[in-house]
């Protein structure tokens, strides 16, 4: 049977399996959706935090918000179907660093700089700057 | 040079051309669900359940039976021998690929060197001047 093969065949056989490849890789890069939409959602977090006074007024809206979008997501990762390769080691990553950023940025706002948009927009972007280009890399994973 | 023809490598288990595709849909993938290999293969689940099947038996995929709620969910993965075999084979076939790319430049190239090499009765009628 091998004998057989030709070039042509060959070249055939490559573009078949390529083809079949990028079909279910495509439907894998739902990760960047996911990191994504964390990674705004740590930064819409830190500007609430620290820009509105929900946190005193209304205590229960932000864990309200932050469990919607937990339960949304897991929705969403659970409708999956294709996983890339690694994904349990890279996930992680960006969460942590953008976990921790976060973490940074409130307890240094809302001591010295609450109310004031000079502090809390650049921290917005910060916090959810590793989950969003978590995202990009994903995306053209 | 190796002096061995690509053909050689190739893995019989994926010379077919069904089972190919399900190898090279499963590469760099964690795991994928039937349906959505069975999308991109562009076969009947009957089908995909005989060459994955197949593959199973030699080792190259593994296969997972759960559920989501209540309706069962099989996922399908490559395994670290699959995937060593799928790439030692797509090697192969790029080098059987790029065969007749590379065949007729050098048969140019023979052309042209042996039409600057004068037979050796041509040899014998030049002249003198260039003995």
């Amino acid at each position: 049977m091998n004998n057989e093969i030709t070039p042509s065949d060959a070249r055939s056989a490559i573009g078949a399996a390529e083809s079949a490849a990028a079909r279910t890789r495509r439907s894998a890069r739902w990760v960047a959706t996911y990191i994504g939409v964390f990674g705004a959602g740590f930064a819409a977090m830190t500007l609430l935090l620290g820009l509105t006074s929900l946190n005193t007024n209304i205590p229960a809206v932000l864990p309200t918000l932050w469990g919607g979008l937990i339960v949304v997501m897991l929705v969403f990762v659970h409708r999956q179907r294709a996983i890339a390769s690694g994904l349990g080691r890279r996930v992680p990553f960006y969460f942590i660093a953008s976990g921790l950023l976060y973490a940074v940025a409130l307890v240094v706002g809302i001591t010295r700089f609450k109310g004031e948009p000079a502090y809390w927009i650049p921290a917005a972007i910060i916090v959810g700057a590793p989950m969003i280009v978590g995202a990009w890399r994903e995306s053209r994973a | 040079m190796s002096g061995q023809h690509p053909r050689h490598r190739l893995d019989d288990l994926l010379t077919n051309g069904v089972r190919l595709s399900l190898v090279a849909a499963l590469d760099g993938l964690d795991k994928a669900e039937f349906a959505l290999v069975r999308d991109a293969v562009e076969v009947s689940d009957s089908e995909l359940s005989k060459q994955v099947a197949t593959l199973e038996a030699a080792g190259y995929v593994r296969v997972d039976k759960g559920k989501v709620g209540r309706r069962p969910r099989t996922w399908l993965s490559i395994t670290a021998g699959g995937a060593s075999a799928y790439r030692m084979h797509l090697k192969a076939l790029r080098d059987i690929a790029a065969q007749d790319i590379a065949a007729p430049a050098s048969a140019e190239t023979a052309e042209s060197l042996t039409s600057e090499v004068p037979s050796p009765e041509a040899r014998e009628t030049l002249p003198a001047a260039d003995k």
